[in-house]
């Protein structure tokens, strides 16, 4: 370790005037001050320097303390405690995985649905009496089918289990007759998938 | 008034490290939700914060620039990184808040150039007209006021705060031997003031 110049001490004044300086450095300093009048001046005036800088007006704490921001922690507690958070999360993660095996059963049902229509437009094809009936059914008949229609467009679906959706679909395979409406429902099931 | 449990654990945390560490641990209480560690940063702070700004000559009283300082480093103390100390970065905030301040007025006043305005920034005008003949501290005020921007905020951090040159080079937006030079600069320039 070499040893500390005038210009290090000349340096270091304003650590010694602050007591910064290692009890070492600070013996170094005022060895090389005591023998040089020039650096023992400039000490004294820094310590002037800082004296005249000492004396201002007083901050008013509570004034600053007032218009702080909460602590982050805090403001964590208040705009999301922990238990909505995990919600929230929970049912980010619900939507992304369930979306995939609900579009894909509704998309079964759709083919389904679609075969069904295809049906009625062959059979009307070949005019049979079937189809008159199934065309004119009853009020009672279509209910199913309006649900499927409802349930195949969009946001009620996400209420549905997949046992529900896989019943619905059940129902739909059990259909022989479908309505002459039916195939307009495919045109907006395509529509809300595209969406 | 802080409780007195918590103003002992304060004095002891205090007493264990030194600044940094201290501003540390107490920037990881308020981090947690302990909103008294702001007063105590606050406090720590405010006093050289208040003189340094006053220092660097602000028309309006150095309490609203002071303030605006904690508010605005309160508000990223989350994110604020430890690289530099609490105290270098409080000053580096106020100084920039004072250049912004000094630059909107200078374009309220309009066509006067940003080196004048810069002057401004380093001679508050109480100070400046305050000559007197021995060597008060006015006077002494009066040689730091006569330093350029610079000179004077680098001689004020290193003898009124005592801040290190590489402290200062941050707050400065310099290096440390940019800085070290600025303060010699000042040092000779201070002396042949008051030596005249």
């Amino acid at each position: 370790m070499r040893d500390m110049t005038r210009a290090d001490a000349q340096d270091l004044l304003p650590d010694l005037l602050h007591g910064r300086l290692s009890d070492g450095a600070r013996a170094e300093v005022e060895r090389i001050i005591a023998s040089d009048p020039e650096l023992a001046a400039e000490l004294s005036l820094l310590q002037r320097v800082r004296a005249a800088h000492a004396a201002l007006p007083t901050v008013d704490m509570s004034r600053i303390l007032a218009v702080l921001p909460p602590s982050p922690a805090q403001g964590r507690v208040i705009t999301a405690p922990p238990a909505v958070a995990q919600v929230d999360e929970l049912a980010a993660r619900r939507t992304v995985t369930r979306a995939p095996r609900i579009f894909g059963v509704v998309r079964a049902a759709a083919v389904l649905v679609l075969l069904g229509g295809g049906a009625v437009i062959a059979r009307r094809d070949m005019r049979t009496p079937d189809v008159r009936v199934a065309s004119s059914a009853p009020a009672e008949s279509l209910a199913p089918i309006a649900d499927t229609v409802q349930l195949g467009l969009g946001a009620p679906t996400d209420d549905l289990t997949v046992d529900q959706l896989r019943a619905l679909e059940q129902d739909i395979q059990a259909l022989d007759g479908v309505p002459s409406a039916e195939p307009d429902a495919m045109t907006n099931l395509a529509d809300g998938e595209g969406a | 008034m802080l409780p007195s449990a918590y103003q002992t654990e304060m004095t002891d945390l205090i007493r264990a490290g030194d600044d940094a560490e201290i501003d540390r641990a107490l920037i990881v209480r308020w981090n947690g939700g302990d909103q008294r560690a702001a007063s105590v940063l606050v406090e720590r702070h405010a006093q050289s914060l208040t003189r340094f700004v006053a220092s660097l000559g602000v028309p309006q009283a150095p309490d609203e620039i002071v303030q605006d300082t904690f508010v605005k480093a309160f508000g990223s103390l989350e994110s604020f990184r430890g690289e530099s100390s609490l105290r270098a970065w409080l000053f580096t905030i106020a100084r920039r808040l004072v250049l912004d301040q000094r630059r909107s007025a200078h374009r309220m006043r309009s066509h006067v150039p940003l080196e004048d305005a810069q002057s401004d920034l380093i001679a508050p005008d109480d100070v400046l007209d305050g000559v007197v003949a021995d060597e008060s501290a006015e006077r002494v005020r009066d040689a730091v006021a006569r330093l350029s921007a610079t000179q004077r905020a680098v001689f004020t951090l290193r003898v009124v705060e005592g801040l290190s040159y590489k402290e200062i080079a941050a707050v400065a937006s310099t290096t440390e031997g940019a800085a070290r030079v600025h303060y010699h600069n000042a040092m000779r320039s201070v002396r042949a003031y008051l030596d005249a």
